[in-house]
Parts: structure tokens; C-alpha cells; sequence
């Protein structure tokens, strides 16, 4: 595990190139094609990460799951310097998306061993007067709804205090790469 | 501060989220754990398919019980002894129709509130006022905790129970997902709950009603022509030596005046089935003597009639204790015992006997408001009080009865009008009643029903058969058809008939102040109506008149109870053919043909002849070149079935209410018949034109008006919407009528009083059929409609309708032993464990 002081500078503003030696560099997630894989990444294993505890406990492990989540960043940012993740890109996006995915996943799982899901859909819409897209739409908002909602309270009251360890400002706060 | 607000706002949405989601709005229920993708309603998707093979583990299991299921998804469950095959049973039941279990049963307990809240309050006030309820729980109280019928309820419970305590959130049936409800264990008593439900609907049968309604409108002596004890046309389940059906034309009177004492005890009645509905009620059932078979082994043929649902009315399964019960048939989910089916010799099935076994009587009671003593042969006699309290889902009490019973029954007192309904249909009154009326109703009496089916199914011959069902079966009376591997064959109308005083009969509202008017008996079984191995080499029943009334022993039924037409047409097709083959029955289940068409048609013809009229001349032209089938492609029955309606409406126009919108009640199709053998009765005029019609000008302008109707609805006749298959179709509504889960718009073959009936919104229809033949090998060949599954998305839930549809039956596997049933038609193989040997 690497371990690299919070606050500091990854590329030298002026000159514009690399602070740090290229084997820390490989390291250290902070071009934007990392970021972005990382973030798929972070996507994805949140999704498996949901549907997992959907299918464990149900609908009310979306929350749950969103708090542990948004928890263990905090801890994370608190204790960054010991581990990653030290920076989390949109959090509540992250998770809402995360959550909608995992129940996809649950009902692909489903449609993969044999399970008519489209036709559930189509009578399940039916008995609700609704399309089935739209189905399909309130099933997924459902869950993207409580873990986003769920990660922005976390995120929001988390971030009055999380600098608190750092009295510098700046990397730890702002976009990395940026 | 940004933050702050955000949070807040967040906090506010997440809230909102947890609590509307899992808040129930009205009908709408938690919409977070019914969208559960792994626990809510797509759960349903999950349990489409189970494994192939799976160990499971069963309470109070005595020994392991092997269980196959076959292509068909019916299982065969082999155990070793009696009790395991049941709580197998149950267990299977519980697996495939969970929600149906507790939908009926609660329907039958006068319980569904507390599953579907206020809306079916009428529902649960009907049955408890019907005192179904605490029939049951008497019937239970009196069973013997010893006896073979206890063991197999509490065994089938046990069952049923097991699957329910292993259910997760993700086994639940859909349905429960859409009420937000969970399942209830059951109850042996449930069992015996469904036993009265199928006794209220067939059985329900009021004819009193319908003549009295009639007489306070056109008074008695018509009322007793046009509703009268015996059938004008007759062709009777116990054969009468005759060969055909025989005609008892009397002459009818003209219509004259109710009288106010009758109106003012019509009033008082509840309001009664509605007589059109005499087309709805129709099962068959026939058996061949193996002399008149093509193979020379008797034959038996049987359809149930009944209103269709989806999951199935039925539940099909093969049980086996090997040296002891090897019997394959349908049971009706709820009870441990297969209703119709057949074994290693004998094969049976039923037909409604519609006898009338429902009595009301006037009561003098002390307080007409709150009624706590009766007089009975002048003494004051305390009344049970019964308090009902009706609940909601969350449990809160939403309504509360007081029901009152005497010694024969529940009381019951006026009621406002409401719409046409079955007996017994209440509604609060308006104001305090002030006559009171008693019931007696055989379904109400102590009986063992379920004794009689435990051992029918281990009978090894016809007569047996009858022997055991005719000894312990009361209510509801049913044409009980049996056929054995000896060749033999027996029908018996079996049931509780009450004895009236003096012989009498059921259709006058006695005095309940005196004794002399209580039923002194009922029918010794020696006198049922009965036929074994008759000389004509078959047996048939149709709901026809069980008895030529020379040779009843007492008053049975009434003749709106009984429908001739389908009787005249299976014993028409037997009659002509003296080499039967299994197709050919299967043939005949759904056989296109009408008797009463053959009938009637002839008169509208001769009538239209006389005329000039060009659209009638081209009606009765239309008519004419109609065959006289009900097939999906016919083009004239629409024409023929709108002129009989029309018939219907200005033939009765006297029995009208002033508002002219509703009859008090509808004669028979066979009292209209008989009206025509009396071209100038005063009946066929129509009291609403100036002229004075006789029966021609009637027919005439039946059929020019259903032309000109028929023309109007659906276009010129050579136009598709003419076609009998888009004018009649069936509709199968789910258990909730939940359209989704329905299958609705089904075009059939078949039309009113066609041996497979059609007619009105198309809910009624043959819930089994079946045909065995009882050669050295017994074979059965059978469908219904729906599948086994009571999972609405599983291909199980609809996969036989196809074939039922056109009339198909499939051949029933009915294997020997575990090993006899050919891997390839196994889908699945369940083994059931003790939970204490695992």
C-alpha cells in the first residue's frame, strides 16, 4: 500500500510535470482515464455490493449498505493517510447509481436462471395501470433514490469536519488532476 | 451553510423515500418491499422453476416419501402409509396454490376482510349470516379425533403449515406482495370450511323464491304452472323404461293479479338466484356398459361444470400407499381427499343433483328488534346469539353482526332490494325488521363428507363406491356416477333429501311456530334416484330431473332446478352409437349440437312462413340454413340465441316489474317450450301494444327483431362479427379478477344448453374432464382448464388451457411405482424426509 502524505501536490502546476518518481506515480489514480476507470470500478463493485445485501435483507439493506459505504469513506478521508480510497468522486451519484444497477443485477440474475422477468414486468405493470418501462423506471429510481439521498446526508455532514486532521487546504479537497 | 441545506434536503428525501415506500396507501401497498427485486413481486419470476431434484425435510413425516413430477407437473407422491401421503399432499398444495388456499378458505370462512379489507364485507356478512361458519366449526367439534378423516385434515394442515414456516419473503406468491399481506397457517377446520363453500354454491338453490316472486306478481295458479314441481319435458337420471325424452304438457293459465299477502312476504324474503342463470349450472357425467363400447370396457365420461378460476378450481395428483391407496385424480385445494378421479378398479365423478334442500319458515319472536326468544307450539324457546365481528387486515374491528338461530337454522329478516344475488345475500336493513324468517339447509346439518370421499377412494368396485358415499355423504347432493374394471356401472343421486310434512314440498314458506312443520326425516338411500347397470347399457346425468315424479319417493326439487336439454342431447348421442370409443366421449364433452335449437327452431320457421315481411323472410332464410351448432365458426347461432332472448322478454313482459326493467322471475327455456304447444295461450300477448298476439306473432317479431338487432350490433350477416366464436367467448378470471392474471375473450366451442355450455359473461365452464376406460389396465385421459401452478407468471399457470380449449384431453400417467414413471416424462423428483431423521 502506498502511503503519501494528504496534501501533497501531484503534478507541479507550473511546469506541469510529474512531483513524484514514476513508481509512485503508477501507484497513484490520478489521471483522468484512471479516475475514470476507478470510478467504473467503484460503480461496479458497489452494484455487486447491493445486490448482494438486497438479496440478503432486502430492500432495506439500500440504505444500510449506502451508510456503511459512505461511513467507510469518512473513514477513509479521515484516516487517508493510512489507505485508499483518499478521494471519492461524486458519492451520492456514485451510489445511487450503484444501488439502481444492483437491482438490475438481482433481476438479471433472475432473467439468467430462467425467470420470465419481462413477463412479471408486463403483468406486474398491467395490474398497476403503468407501462412496463415505467416499471422498470420506479424500480430502479427506488433504490438510486435511498442510496443517494442516504450518501448526500453522509456526505454533506461529513464534510464540515472531515479536514479537520489536514489544516491545509487544498488537493485532499479539490479534483485530483485538476 | 450550503451543506447544512443539502443535508437537510437529502435528509427530507430519504425520509420521504423510507416512508412512503414502506407506507401503504389504500389499495396501493409498501411500494419499496413490493419492488424488492429479490424479495418482492419480481420474486415471482424466481419461482417459475424448481429444481430437479431436491431433499426436502417434513414435520412429523413417519417414513421418506418419494414424489415424481411428471410433464404435466402432477405429482406422484408414493409413501408408505396413509398420513404421510397427505401431509405430502398438503405440503405439494401449499407449494403450487398457497394463495388460493387462504383465499378460499377465508372466503368461506366469512374472513376475507381481514385479508382484502372492507370491500368484501358483503362476502363475509353473507357466509357468516348463512351460518356457514358455525356449521364448521359443529361439524369439526363432532368429528372423531380418532377417526381416519381427522388424522388425514390435521396430516394435510401439518403440510401445508411446514411449507408456510419455511417461506421466505422471496417464496411468497405474488399475490401477497400486491396486498403487502403475509400468509396465515391453517387450520384443519379450513378443510372443512371449503367442504360448506362447495355446498353454498351448489347447493344454494332457493325455488321457493322464484314462484313466490312470481305469485305476488301474477298470482298463484300461474305461478304453480310456470314453476312447478315436475319437468314438461323429462328424460330422468334413473332411466324410466322410456326411449327418449317424454313431454308432460299441461295447460298453463293466464297471468291474474298478485295478492298483497304475498307481495308483503316477498318483501321479506332475501332475494334469490336469478332464474336466467339455469344455463350456467350444467356438469355431465355418462358411463358406457362395456357391451356398448368399441374395446368392451366400460367406459365413464365426466365435466364438472363450474365458475372458472384462475389457479385452477382444481389441484390434480396421484397418491400412493402401496396395498392400500393407489387413486389419481383432482382435489380441491384445501382438502386431503381426490374429489373426482379414479383408481386401480373404479373410476367417479359427480353432477350437481340441484335438489332443493333449503327451507324457510315465518318465526314469531319476542322482540322484533332484538329478537331473544322464538315461539315453537306455544311455548318461548331461547335464540343462540351469534356475535360476528368483521376486521380489516390491521386487525381493527370494521363491522359487527348479532345473527340469531333457532333450532333450524339462522334467522334472517327483510332485506332492502338489492340486485339479483344468491340466497342469502344480505344487506342491513333500513328499518327494524319486523318479519322474521328461519332456515333450514342441509349443507348446515352434522355430516362426513370427508369420510365418504376417504373411502370412496380405496372402493374396489362401483358398487362399493356408492355403497361408501351413499353411507356418510350428505350435502351437497350429487349424481354420484361410478364404473368399474368388472364392467360395471351405477349412478346415484346421493344426499341428504329432507322428508316434509305430509309429503310435501319446498316451495311454500311454512309456519315456524309450530314443530309440525320441522322436516320428519330424509330419503332412505334404497330410494335415492339410482341406476345400476341398466338394461339401456348406460348411464347419463345433466342437472336433468333426477326421477320421473311418479316414481319419486317425495318432493326433490322443482323443476326451474333442473335443465333437460343437455340430458336429451348425451342421451341421443349414447342411444346411437352401440360401439363407444374413448374419442367418441371426448368427443361428446364438447359436442356443438343443442336440442333445445332443435327444438325451437322449428317454430320460429313455420312462424316466419306465413309472413311478408322481407327482413324476416331473409331472417328465417338465415335461420334455416343454420345447423344447429354452436361451433366457433358459425354464423347463424348469434341470430338464433338473440331471437330466444327476445322471445324470452316479450313472452314474460307479465311477470315484469312496473319499471319494466327486471322480471320477478324467469320460467324455464322447458316451460317456454311447453307455452308453445299453446298457440293462443293469453301468455303471448303482449300487454304493452294494443294488439292481442298468439303465439306466432310473437315468434315472428322475436326474429324480426333479433335480425334487425343482430344487423345492427354486428353488420350484415355475412360479416366475421356474426361468427359464434366472436359474438360468445369465455372469460377466466383470477381469484382477485385481477385482469392481468386472467385469461379473458377465449373463443369456444359451444353455446347455451350445449353439452359444453356457453352463454352469458362466460365464466362457467367444464372445470375437469375426463374420461377413463376400466379395462385390465385402467386408463384416464383428462385436462382443465388453467395448470398447476397458482404462479400467474409460470408457464404451469395457463399450459393446459390450449387443450382444453379445442377440446383435447391428454393421457394421465398412472404409474405403479416410483420406477414406473418413465424418466423422460419426469420434471422433477422430491424427496421427503422426517425433519428428526435429516
Amino acid at each position: 500500500m502506498l502511503i503519501t502524505p494528504r496534501n501533497t501536490p501531484v503534478v507541479n502546476r507550473r511546469s506541469g510535470k510529474w512531483k513524484l518518481p514514476w513508481t509512485k506515480r503508477a501507484h497513484r489514480l490520478t489521471t483522468r482515464r484512471f479516475i475514470a476507470t476507478r470510478l467504473v470500478l467503484r460503480i461496479i463493485v458497489v452494484s455487486f455490493a447491493y445486490a448482494i445485501a438486497t438479496m440478503a435483507f432486502g430492500w432495506r439493506a439500500v440504505p444500510v449498505v449506502t451508510a456503511i459505504y459512505g461511513l467507510a469513506q469518512t473513514w477513509a478521508l479521515w484516516f487517508g493517510h493510512l489507505g485508499e480510497p483518499r478521494y471519492t468522486h461524486a458519492p451520492a451519484t456514485v451510489a445511487a447509481l450503484g444501488a439502481a444497477i444492483g437491482w438490475g443485477l438481482v433481476l438479471a440474475l433472475t432473467a439468467w436462471r430462467g425467470g420470465p422477468v419481462l413477463l412479471v414486468a408486463h403483468q406486474l405493470a398491467a395490474v398497476m395501470q403503468i407501462p412496463s418501462g415505467a416499471l422498470f423506471a420506479v424500480t430502479f429510481v427506488l433504490p438510486a433514490l435511498m442510496a443517494g439521498s442516504t450518501m448526500l446526508v453522509i456526505t454533506s455532514l461529513r464534510s464540515s469536519q472531515w479536514r479537520r486532521p489536514y489544516p491545509t487546504s487544498g488537493a485532499a479537497s479539490r479534483r485530483p488532476g485538476s | 451553510m450550503y451543506r447544512f441545506v443539502r443535508a437537510g434536503a437529502a435528509l427530507l428525501v430519504l425520509i420521504a423515500v423510507l416512508w412512503g415506500g414502506s407506507t401503504r396507501f389504500g389499495l396501493i401497498p409498501p411500494i419499496a418491499p413490493l419492488l424488492d427485486p429479490a424479495h418482492g413481486a419480481w420474486s415471482a419470476a424466481a419461482q417459475v422453476h424448481h429444481p430437479r431434484r431436491e431433499t426436502l425435510t417434513l414435520r412429523g413425516l413417519r417414513a421418506p416419501v418419494d414424489v415424481r413430477i411428471d410433464s404435466r407437473d402432477v405429482p406422484h407422491i408414493f409413501a408408505t402409509n396413509e398420513p404421510d401421503v397427505y401431509r405430502a399432499l398438503g405440503y405439494l398444495t401449499a407449494r403450487d396454490r398457497l394463495f388460493q388456499l387462504e383465499l378460499q378458505s377465508r372466503a368461506a370462512a366469512g374472513r376475507l376482510t381481514e385479508l382484502l379489507g372492507s370491500r368484501t364485507l358483503d362476502l363475509d356478512r353473507e357466509m357468516r349470516r348463512l351460518g356457514l361458519p358455525r356449521a364448521a366449526e359443529r361439524k369439526l367439534a363432532g368429528m372423531d379425533t380418532m377417526s381416519a378423516e381427522w388424522k388425514a385434515i390435521v396430516a394435510y394442515g401439518q403440510g401445508i403449515n411446514d411449507y408456510i414456516d419455511g417461506l421466505t419473503p422471496a417464496d411468497l406468491p405474488i399475490e401477497y406482495h400486491l396486498l403487502g399481506a403475509r400468509p396465515s397457517r391453517w387450520e384443519p377446520i379450513n378443510s372443512v370450511h371449503l367442504l360448506n363453500r362447495m355446498g353454498w354454491t351448489l347447493a344454494s338453490d332457493a325455488p321457493e323464491l322464484a314462484r313466490l316472486r312470481a305469485a305476488a306478481t301474477i298470482g298463484e295458479a300461474a305461478a304453480k304452472a310456470l314453476f312447478p314441481v315436475a319437468s314438461p319435458i323429462e328424460e330422468p337420471i334413473q332411466p324410466s323404461g322410456q326411449w327418449g325424452p317424454q313431454f308432460r304438457i299441461t295447460s298453463i293459465p293466464p297471468p291474474a293479479t298478485g295478492d298483497s299477502a304475498t307481495r308483503a312476504m316477498v318483501a321479506a324474503l332475501p332475494t334469490a338466484r336469478n332464474g336466467d342463470e339455469e344455463q350456467f349450472q350444467a356438469s355431465n357425467n355418462w358411463a358406457v356398459a362395456p357391451w356398448r363400447t368399441k374395446d368392451k370396457h366400460a367406459l365413464l365420461a365426466g365435466d364438472p361444470h363450474l365458475t372458472l378460476t384462475l389457479p385452477s378450481i382444481w389441484y390434480e395428483a396421484h397418491l400412493v400407499v402401496p396395498g392400500r391407496l393407489d387413486v389419481y385424480g383432482v382435489t380441491l385445494p384445501g382438502a386431503p381427499v381426490v374429489v373426482i378421479g379414479f383408481n386401480r378398479d373404479v373410476a367417479w365423478t359427480f353432477t350437481n343433483t340441484n335438489a332443493d334442500v333449503m327451507d324457510f319458515y315465518r318465526e314469531t319472536v319476542d322482540d322484533a328488534g332484538h329478537p331473544t326468544k322464538y315461539l315453537l307450539d306455544r311455548a318461548w324457546h331461547p335464540l343462540e346469539e351469534r356475535i360476528e365481528k368483521y376486521r380489516d387486515p390491521s386487525g381493527h374491528v370494521i363491522h359487527v353482526d348479532t345473527i340469531y338461530f333457532s333450532h333450524r337454522g339462522p334467522l334472517t329478516h327483510p332485506f332492502s332490494p338489492g340486485r339479483d344475488q344468491k340466497v342469502g345475500t344480505l344487506q342491513t336493513p333500513r328499518q327494524p325488521p319486523t318479519n322474521w324468517m328461519s332456515m333450514r339447509w342441509t349443507v348446515l346439518e352434522s355430516s362426513s363428507e370427508l369420510h365418504a370421499f376417504l373411502t370412496g377412494m380405496h372402493a374396489r368396485s362401483a358398487n362399493e363406491f356408492q355403497q361408501a358415499m351413499g353411507a356418510s355423504f350428505f350435502a351437497p347432493a350429487q349424481n354420484m356416477l361410478s364404473a368399474d374394471r368388472g364392467g360395471h356401472i351405477a349412478l346415484r343421486s346421493t344426499g341428504h333429501f329432507p322428508i316434509r310434512p305430509n309429503h310435501g314440498d319446498g316451495l311454500t314458506i311454512r309456519d315456524g311456530a309450530s314443530s309440525a312443520s320441522d322436516w320428519t326425516g330424509y330419503w332412505p338411500v334404497d330410494r335415492y334416484p339410482q341406476a345400476f347397470d341398466p338394461p339401456q347399457g348406460y348411464v347419463a346425468s345433466a342437472n336433468q330431473e333426477p326421477l320421473s315424479p311418479e316414481r319419486s319417493f317425495a318432493y326433490l326439487g322443482a323443476e326451474s332446478s333442473f335443465i333437460p336439454w343437455r340430458a336429451m342431447r348425451i342421451n341421443t348421442l349414447l342411444r346411437d352409437n352401440r360401439a363407444v370409443t374413448m374419442d367418441d366421449m371426448r368427443k361428446y364433452q364438447t359436442d356443438p349440437g343443442s336440442a333445445r335449437a332443435d327444438l325451437f327452431v322449428p317454430y320460429f320457421l313455420n312462424a316466419a312462413r306465413r309472413s311478408n315481411d322481407t327482413a324476416l323472410v331473409h331472417a328465417a332464410a338465415l335461420l334455416a340454413r343454420w345447423d344447429r351448432k354452436y361451433t366457433k365458426g358459425n354464423e347463424r347461432a348469434v341470430l338464433f340465441e338473440a331471437a330466444m332472448r327476445r322471445l324470452v322478454d316479450l313472452t314474460w313482459d307479465e311477470l315484469l316489474s312496473p319499471d319494466g326493467r327486471t322480471r320477478a322471475a324467469t320460467p324455464s327455456t322447458a316451460m317456454l317450450y311447453a307455452l308453445l304447444q299453446q298457440p293462443s295461450n293469453r301468455w303471448w300477448d303482449d300487454r304493452r301494444t294494443p294488439d292481442v298476439e298468439d303465439r306466432d306473432a310473437l315468434l315472428r317479431r322475436s326474429l324480426g327483431d333479433a335480425y334487425a338487432d343482430v344487423m345492427h350490433e354486428h353488420g350484415a350477416p355475412e360479416r366475421p362479427a356474426w361468427r359464434w366464436g366472436e359474438v360468445q367467448q369465455m372469460n377466466i378470471y383470477h381469484l382477485l379478477r385481477i385482469p392481468a392474471f386472467s385469461i379473458l375473450g377465449i373463443p369456444m366451442q359451444g353455446g347455451p344448453s350445449t353439452l359444453s355450455p356457453l352463454s352469458g359473461d362466460g365464466t362457467h365452464g367444464a372445470s375437469w374432464r375426463m374420461v377413463v376406460e376400466l379395462g385390465p389396465n385402467v386408463r384416464g385421459w383428462a385436462t382443465y382448464p388453467g395448470g398447476q401452478s397458482g404462479n400467474p407468471v409460470s408457464p404451469r399457470y395457463r399450459d393446459h388451457m390450449e387443450l382444453w380449449e379445442r377440446g383435447g384431453l391428454d393421457p394421465l400417467l398412472f404409474p405403479t411405482t416410483v420406477q414406473a414413471l418413465p424418466p423422460r416424462q419426469t420434471s422433477a423428483a422430491i424427496t421427503l424426509v422426517p425433519a428428526e431423521k435429516r
